[in-house]
C-alpha cells in the first residue's frame, strides 16, 4: 500500500477537463479503422513487394539471363521500398496502439537530480519504497507504467526470459564494447572472461557489465518470463538501481535485471484523473547500453505527451548541452506530432528552498535558448515545487490536462494526415519503381524468340505423348473395373479390420481394460495390452458382473441392452474406417503414376530450382501451379489437374452409408418385417444367468454385424476402382480433349518451352514463364496499392482469364507491354488478350 | 432299370433321388420334409411315414442332432456328421383308407462319393455306381444346394472354389442322364427340384429380418444354368422347380470361414456358424413345396396307374359281356349254358371286374381329390417353376 500524503485536489483537475479527455479517448477508436484499413493494404502491398523480389532473383539466376538482363533487374530501388514500407508499417503500428489506449499517458524524463521521481511521487501518491529518489544518482532501472486505480494497490513485473535478457541486456554491451563472441546461455555469460582493461570511454559500460555478471546470483532465478504480482513494499528491488551504501556494502543484488517492464496500479491523490497513466523511463543521459534509444522507443510507443523537468539548481539553471540533446530526442519521439509544443511540456521544479534568481535565470534562457527569445511560443513552461503534491495537482495537472483536452485531437490529425501524407508519397515511389521496371522489361522485347511453326510441332507432340500414355492409365483402371478384378489390398484392408473387430468382441465385448482406464474404456494402451493378456473369460466374467450391476440399478435389462449395443455399433463402424489407410495409398500411386506420365514428357519443367523432381501429388500440384503462373495462364489445364489432386477416397462418406444397414441388427429393437412393426430382439432376466444371456445375444449380433459390414465391403470392393476410374478419365479427358486443350498445350510450350525442352531453343524468351511471374507480381502490387487482394497463395485456384479489366495500374500495363509476344494466333482470341 | 417297379404286395414303387455333396444337408432336407409333412398333409386324406423300423430309426437320429444343436443355441456346420453309409428311406404315401400307399424309395449316400477321388476301395466304387443307377432311374431328383455356399462367397477364391464344394459337374452329368432316361418314358412322372438349403438368413417372411431371396436365385440359376439346359434338353416334359427352404427355421448365420480344404488343394470350403434364433422353436419354411410337389406327382402318377388298372377291369368286364351274350345266343345254348352254370358263372365274374373298376374309380377319385388339396394348400411362396 502507498503511505504518501493523503491529499487531493479537488479542484486541480476540473470535470470539465475529465469529461472532454473521456470524450476524446472514445473518440480515437474512431480513428482505428483507417489505421486498419490502411495497415492491411500496405502489408498486402509489401508482401506484394517481396513476391516482385522474390521472382526477380528467378529471373536473374536463369542460366539464360543475358548480362544485360541481370543489370536492369538488379537494382536496389526494391530493396529500399520493402524497407519504407517496413517503416510505414511501424508508423502505424505506433498509431494503432495510440488510438487503443484507454488512457492519456504522461512520459516524465529528465536528467539526473531534477526531481523527476520527487515528481513521480507526488504524481501517483506513491513513496520512496516505492519509487526511490536518489541524490544525483540515476535510480530509475526499469520502465514503468503508473495508472490510478481507485481502491487497488499492486504491482505486476514481466520478467525477461534466459534468452531475452542475453538479447536485449547483455548483447548490446558486447556490441558497444566490442567483445568477440557474446554468450550464448547463462552459464557461458556467468564464466565468461571480461577484458580487463577497454578505452577510457568504455570502461563505464565495462563496469555496469562486470556488475551484471557479479550480480547474476541475486536474479538468475528471477529469468523465469511471464509476469509476476509483488507486494508494493518490495517494489524497489525490481525496478531500482541499488543504492550507494548497498553497493558499498558488498555486491547488492541486481533483481531490475531481471525485469523487463513494471505495471502499478494505485490511487492517485488527484481528481479528474481515471483515465490518466504516468510512465516512468530510465534517465537521459545514464551510462548504459541503448539507453537513449528505449528512452526515445519508450516514449513514442507508449505516451502522449512528454514533462521534461529542469531545476533551477546552482550550476543547472540554464538550457545547456545535454538539455538540446535530451530535446532532439524527444522530437525524434514526437513523430508525426507537427509541434513539438503539444508533446513536450518543459516543467520547472523550483522547491522552496531554491533561489529565486535561479528561478528566473532558468526561465529566461528557456525563452531565450527554446521559445526563440519569447515565452511560450514553441512550448508551455510550468512552474512547480514537485515535493508539494497540491502545488504539482494546481500547477503542473490542471493546465497540463486542460492543454491536452484541447491539443491531444490535433496531434491525432497530425499523425494520421502525417501518415497519409508518407503512405502517398510511398505509394508514389512504389509505382514508379515499377513502372521503371516494367519499361527495361519491355526494352527487352523480342529477345530470342522461337520458331512458331517449331513450337507448335513440339506442343501437339506433346499433347499425343501424354494422351498415349494417360490413355494407358485409363485402359488398366477400365479393365479392372469391368473386369471386376478383385484388389487384394482392399481385401487384406478389409480382412485386417474385420479381424481387429472381432479381436475387440471377444475381449469383453471390447471391455478389456475398462478397469485400469476408467468408464469409457479408452485411452491408456498400456493397460489394453496388459489386459490382452488376460483370457477372454476372464473379460466375459467382468462384463457380466458390471453389466448385472447395472441391470440391478434400474431392475430392468433393456437400458443395458440398448446402451451396450449402441457402443458396439459405434465402435464397429469406427473401427473399419481404417480402411481408409489404403484408399489414401490407392490414391496416392494413381498421382504417382500420373505424375510420372507428366513428368516423363514434360522435361525438367517439374523439377524445383536445386534440381530435385516431385513425385505423385507434389509434383501434380507443381504442374498446377506452373500452368497458373505462366504468362499465358492455362485454366483449363489447371482446373484438370486440381479436380484430380481434390480426389478423395473415403470410408466416412463413400462406403459407410452402402453398409450402414448391416449394423441395423445391433438395435434392441428391429423392425419385424411381417408386423411391420418395431419390436424387441431380447429381454432377459435380472439375474446372473440372465446377464449370460445377454452376453451371448450381443456378441452373436456383433459377430454377425462385422461379419456382415466385411461382407458388404468386400462386395463394394470395385467401388475404389471406380471412383478412381471415373476420376482419371475426366483428368484425362479434360487435358486432351476439352475445347481449349489444344490451345492451352500451345501456350504452355510457349511459356515453358525452355524448361519442356532444355537446350533445343537459344536464350530466355520474353514469354517465359519468369517474365509472366514478374509482370504478375506487378500487377499484384497495383491490385494492392488500390485496397485489392495482395499475393496469390503458392498453388492458385483456376481464376478467370480477363486481365484487360485489371490492367488500369500502369505497373500492370507495363508488365504485359514487356512481354513481346511473337506468336500470336490469328484467331484465338483469349490466346490475344493475354497477349500485347 | 425301372423307375417305378411294382411290388406284388405294396403296389408300384417310386424312386426319389437326393443329388448333393457332402455335408449340403441332404439327410436334413429328408427330415425337415417328413417333419413338415404332418403339417402340410394334416387335413388331407394323405399320410406320409417312414415305412420300416430302419427308416424310422435313422431319422429320429438325425432329428437327434438338430435338436441338440438347437438346445447349445449354436450350429457349427463343420462339426455335423454328414452320412457315411447308403441309406434308403423307405416311405408310404398313403392316399386315403381305401388305398394300400404309394411307396417310394428315397435315396441319401456320402456326398463325398460324388467326387471321384473321394471314393476309396472297390466297395466304394459298386456303391456309388448303385446310387448313380438309382439317381439316373429316379422319378423325382431333389438336388439340395448349400445357400451359405453361394451367398457367402465373396472374393475370387471362394467362387473358384464353388463348383468343388457344390459338385456342380457331378450333379449336371447325372441330371444329363437322368433327363435322357426320363425321356424314354415320357409319360411316368418327372421332376428336378433345385433346393436351396439354409436359407434362414436369406429370406424374411420366417422370422429373419433380410430378404436377399432375389440374390439367393439368381445365384443358384446362374450356377446351375447349364444343369437346368440339359434337363430341359433331354427332357422337355419333365418338370423343374425351385423350391429353397428352411431346414429349421430358427437359426441364423452368424458367419463363414472359408478355409483349405484338406483333400483338395486351391479349394477353400465354407464353415458357417448358425445361432439360434428366439426361443430355438423349429419353424420350416420351403419344405412344403417339396413335399407339395412331389406327393401331387406321385398320387398322380399313382391316379394314373389306379385308373389304368379300372380301365382294365373295365374292359374285361366288357369282354365279359360279350362272351355272356355269346353264351345265351341260340335256344338250345343258352340253356345249355344255363344248365352248367357258364352263364351265370361268366355273370359273376363281370360284375367282379365291374366291382374292382368301380372300386378303382373311387380310389382314382380319392386320389384326384387329394392331389387337387395338396395343390390348394397355400405354398410357402417362395417356390418358382422354373
Amino acid at each position: 500500500m502507498t503511505s504518501g500524503p493523503d491529499i487531493t485536489a479537488p479542484g486541480a483537475t476540473g470535470p470539465a477537463t475529465a469529461a472532454r479527455i473521456d470524450a476524446l479517448l472514445e473518440n480515437r477508436r474512431g480513428l482505428l479503422v483507417t489505421v486498419e484499413t490502411e495497415t492491411a493494404r500496405w502489408q498486402r502491398t509489401g508482401a506484394a513487394l517481396g513476391r516482385l523480389d522474390e521472382v526477380l532473383a528467378r529471373l536473374r539466376a536463369h542460366r539464360d539471363a543475358s548480362e544485360r538482363l541481370r543489370e536492369v533487374l538488379g537494382g536496389p530501388g526494391l530493396r529500399d521500398l520493402r524497407s519504407r514500407v517496413a517503416e510505414l508499417l511501424d508508423q502505424y503500428g505506433h498509431a494503432a496502439a495510440r488510438f487503443s489506449r484507454g488512457t492519456v499517458n504522461l512520459g516524465v524524463s529528465g536528467q539526473a537530480r531534477v526531481g523527476k521521481s520527487t515528481l513521480l511521487q507526488s504524481l501517483s501518491g506513491l513513496t520512496d519504497d516505492q519509487i526511490p529518489t536518489g541524490s544525483g544518482v540515476p535510480v530509475t532501472a526499469v520502465r514503468s507504467r503508473i495508472f490510478h486505480t481507485p481502491g487497488r494497490s499492486r504491482a505486476v513485473v514481466g520478467l525477461h526470459t534466459p534468452g531475452s535478457f542475453l538479447a536485449e541486456s547483455v548483447r548490446p554491451y558486447h556490441a558497444l564494447l566490442g567483445l568477440a563472441s557474446a554468450p550464448e546461455t547463462l552459464e557461458e555469460f556467468a564464466h565468461q572472461r571480461l577484458p580487463d582493461e577497454v578505452d577510457d570511454s568504455l570502461a563505464p559500460l565495462l563496469q555496469r557489465l562486470r556488475g551484471m555478471q557479479r550480480g547474476l546470483w541475486s536474479y538468475r532465478d528471477d529469468l523465469t518470463g511471464g509476469e509476476r504480482e509483488v507486494p508494493l513494499a518490495e517494489l524497489r528491488g525490481y525496478v531500482a538501481y541499488p543504492t550507494q551504501s548497498e553497493v558499498d556494502a558488498g555486491e547488492p543484488a541486481r533483481r531490475y535485471l531481471a525485469v523487463r517492464e513494471a505495471r502499478i496500479e494505485c490511487p492517485f491523490p488527484h481528481a479528474g484523473v481515471d483515465r490518466i497513466g504516468i510512465v516512468d523511463l530510465p534517465g537521459l543521459g545514464e551510462v548504459a547500453a541503448d539507453a537513449e534509444r528505449r528512452h526515445v522507443a519508450g516514449l513514442r510507443h507508449d505516451v502522449d505527451a512528454v514533462l521534461l523537468v529542469k531545476r533551477p539548481l546552482e550550476g543547472m539553471a540554464y538550457f545547456g548541452a545535454a538539455d538540446s540533446r535530451a530535446l532532439a530526442l524527444l522530437e525524434e519521439a514526437r513523430g508525426l506530432v507537427r509541434r513539438t509544443g503539444d508533446f513536450v511540456f518543459i516543467v520547472v521544479n523550483r522547491g522552496k528552498d531554491d533561489a529565486e534568481g535561479l528561478t528566473a535565470a532558468l526561465l529566461g534562457h528557456l525563452a531565450s535558448e527554446v521559445d526563440a527569445g519569447r515565452a511560450g511560443r514553441r512550448f508551455s513552461v510550468l512552474q512547480t515545487d514537485a515535493a508539494d503534491p497540491h502545488a504539482v495537482g494546481a500547477d503542473l495537472l490542471a493546465p497540463l490536462l486542460a492543454a491536452l483536452a484541447d491539443r491531444l485531437p490535433v496531434m491525432d490529425g497530425d499523425i494520421v494526415g502525417g501518415l497519409a501524407e508518407r503512405a502517398g508519397a510511398l505509394a508514389d515511389a512504389v509505382r514508379a519503381e515499377v513502372a521503371a521496371l516494367t519499361a527495361a522489361l519491355a526494352g527487352l522485347r523480342g529477345h530470342a524468340s522461337a520458331p512458331a511453326e517449331d513450337l507448335e510441332r513440339q506442343a501437339e507432340g506433346l499433347r499425343e505423348d501424354v494422351a498415349a500414355e494417360l490413355g494407358e492409365v485409363v485402359a488398366d483402371l477400365r479393365a479392372e473395373v469391368l473386369g471386376g478384378f478383385e484388389d487384394e489390398h482392399f481385401t487384406a484392408a478389409v480382412e485386417d479390420a474385420y479381424a481387429d473387430v472381432s479381436r475387440w468382441l471377444a475381449r469383453g465385448l471390447g471391455t478389456a481394460g475398462q478397469d485400469r482406464t476408467g468408464p469409457d474404456g479408452a485411452g491408456d494402451p498400456e493397460a489394453a495390452g496388459a489386459a490382452g493378456d488376460e483370457d477372454d473369460a476372464v473379460h466375459r466374467q467382468r462384463w457380466c458382473a458390471r453389466q448385472l450391476r447395472q441391470m440391478r440399478v434400474h431392475n430392468n435389462a433393456a437400458p443395458v441392452a440398448a446402451d451396450e449395443l449402441n457402443r458396439i455399433r459405434v465402435e464397429i463402424g469406427r473401427r473399419f474406417s481404417s480402411v481408409d489407410t489404403y484408399f489414401e495409398e490407392r490414391v496416392r500411386r494413381l498421382h504417382t503414376r500420373v505424375a510420372d506420365v507428366l513428368g516423363q514428357h514434360t522435361g525438367e519443367l517439374l523439377a524445383a530450382e536445386d534440381g530435385t523432381v516431385a513425385r505423385g501429388a507434389e509434383a501434380l500440384g507443381r504442374f498446377r501451379a506452373l500452368l497458373d503462373d505462366g504468362y499465358e495462364p492455362c485454366p483449363e489445364l489447371s482446373a484438370a489437374v486440381a479436380e484430380l489432386l481434390a480426389l478423395r477416397l473415403d470410408y466416412r462418406t463413400q462406403l459407410y452409408p452402402r453398409i450402414r444397414a448391416q449394423l441395423d441388427g445391433l438395435n434392441l429393437e428391429v423392425l419385424d418385417p411381417g408386423e411391420g412393426q418395431m419390436r424387441s430382439q431380447i429381454a432377459v432376466a435380472v439375474n446372473p444367468a440372465g446377464v449370460e444371456e445377454l452376453y451371448d445375444f450381443i456378441t452373436v449380433r456383433a459377430e454377425q454385424a462385422a461379419y456382415r459390414t466385411r461382407k458388404a465391403l468386400l462386395r463394394d470392393s470395385v467401388l475404389p476402382g471406380m471412383v478412381l476410374f471415373a476420376a482419371v478419365e475426366q483428368f484425362e479427358d479434360a487435358l486432351i480433349r476439352s475445347g481449349t486443350a489444344g490451345r492451352e498445350f500451345r501456350r504452355l510450350a510457349r511459356t515453358y518451352r525452355d524448361e519442356l525442352w532444355p537446350g533445343r531453343y537459344g536464350g530466355l524468351n520474353s514469354e517465359h514463364a519468369r517474365f509472366a511471374a514478374v509482370a504478375r507480381a506487378c500487377e499484384e502490387i497495383e491490385v494492392a496499392l488500390r485496397g485489392g487482394p495482395g499475393p496469390r497463395p503458392a498453388v492458385p485456384g483456376p481464376r478467370p482469364a480477363v486481365p484487360g479489366a485489371r490492367t488500369a495500374g500502369a505497373g500492370a500495363a507495363g508488365a504485359r507491354a514487356a512481354g513481346g509476344a511473337q506468336a500470336v494466333e490469328a484467331d484465338d482470341t483469349e490466346d490475344a488478350r493475354w497477349r500485347v | 432299370m425301372e423307375s417305378v417297379t411294382t411290388d406284388a404286395d405294396a403296389g408300384p414303387v417310386f424312386r426319389i433321388g437326393m443329388l448333393g455333396p457332402s455335408r449340403v444337408g441332404k439327410t436334413s432336407l429328408v427330415v425337415s420334409l417328413l417333419t413338415d409333412s404332418e403339417r402340410l398333409l394334416g387335413g388331407t386324406p394323405v399320410v406320409l411315414r417312414a415305412a420300416d423300423s430302419s427308416t424310422r430309426a435313422r431319422l429320429r437320429l438325425r432329428r437327434q442332432e438338430l435338436d441338440g444343436g438347437l438346445l447349445a443355441k449354436k450350429f457349427d456346420t463343420a462339426v455335423m456328421r454328414g452320412s457315411e453309409n447308403l441309406t434308403y428311406f423307405e416311405l408310404d404315401l398313403k392316399a386315403g383308407q381305401a388305398t394300400d400307399g404309394i411307396r417310394f424309395s428315397l435315396l441319401d449316400f456320402p456326398g463325398a462319393w460324388m467326387s471321384e477321388h473321394e471314393r476309396r476301395g472297390s466297395e466304394e466304387v459298386r456303391q456309388w455306381d448303385e446310387c448313380r443307377d438309382f439317381l439316373v432311374g429316379s422319378n423325382i431328383l431333389i438336388v439340395p444346394i448349400d445357400a451359405t455356399v453361394l451367398m457367402e462367397a465373396d472374393q475370387a477364391a471362394h467362387w473358384q472354389s464353388v463348383p468343388a464344394v457344390l459338385e456342380t459337374l457331378a450333379v449336371q452329368e447325372i441330371a444329363e442322364s437322368w433327363a435322357g432316361y426320363r425321356n424314354l418314358a415320357p409319360d411316368e412322372p418327372a421332376l428336378v427340384v433345385l433346393a436351396p438349403v439354409k436359407c434362414e438368413s436369406y429370406f424374411a417372411d420366417n422370422g429373419g429380418y433380410r430378404d436377399d431371396s432375389q440374390l439367393l436365385r439368381e445365384r443358384v440359376l446362374d450356377v446351375y444354368e447349364r444343369t437346368v439346359e440339359l434337363i430341359r434338353l433331354n427332357a422337355p416334359h419333365a418338370q423343374i422347380r425351385y423350391c429353397p427352404v428352411d431346414t429349421l427355421g430358427c437359426v441364423e448365420l452368424v458367419k463363414v470361414e472359408w478355409e483349405p480344404s484338406a483333400d483338395d488343394p486351391g479349394v477353400q470350403r465354407p464353415r458357417g456358424t448358425f445361432a439360434v434364433r428366439g426361443k430355438g422353436k423349429i419353424s420350416i419354411a420351403g419344405a412344403d413345396d417339396i413335399l407339395g410337389a412331389v406327393c401331387s406327382l406321385l398320387v398322380e402318377a399313382q391316379r394314373k396307374v389306379t385308373t389304368g388298372l379300372a380301365a382294365g377291369h373295365i374292359a374285361s368286364a366288357q369282354d365279359m359281356e360279350v362272351r355272356g351274350r355269346e353264351l345265351k345266343r341260340g335256344f338250345f345254348r343258352h340253356v345249355l349254358n344255363t344248365l352248367n352254370g357258364n352263364i351265370r358263372a361268366n355273370e359273376l365274374e363281370r360284375s367282379g371286374e365291374l366291382g374292382k373298376a368301380r372300386a378303382l374309380r373311387a380310389q382314382a377319385q380319392q386320389l384326384q381329390d387329394a392331389v387337387e388339396m395338396i395343390a390348394g394348400r397355400a405354398s410357402s411362396g417362395r417356390s418358382k417353376v422354373l
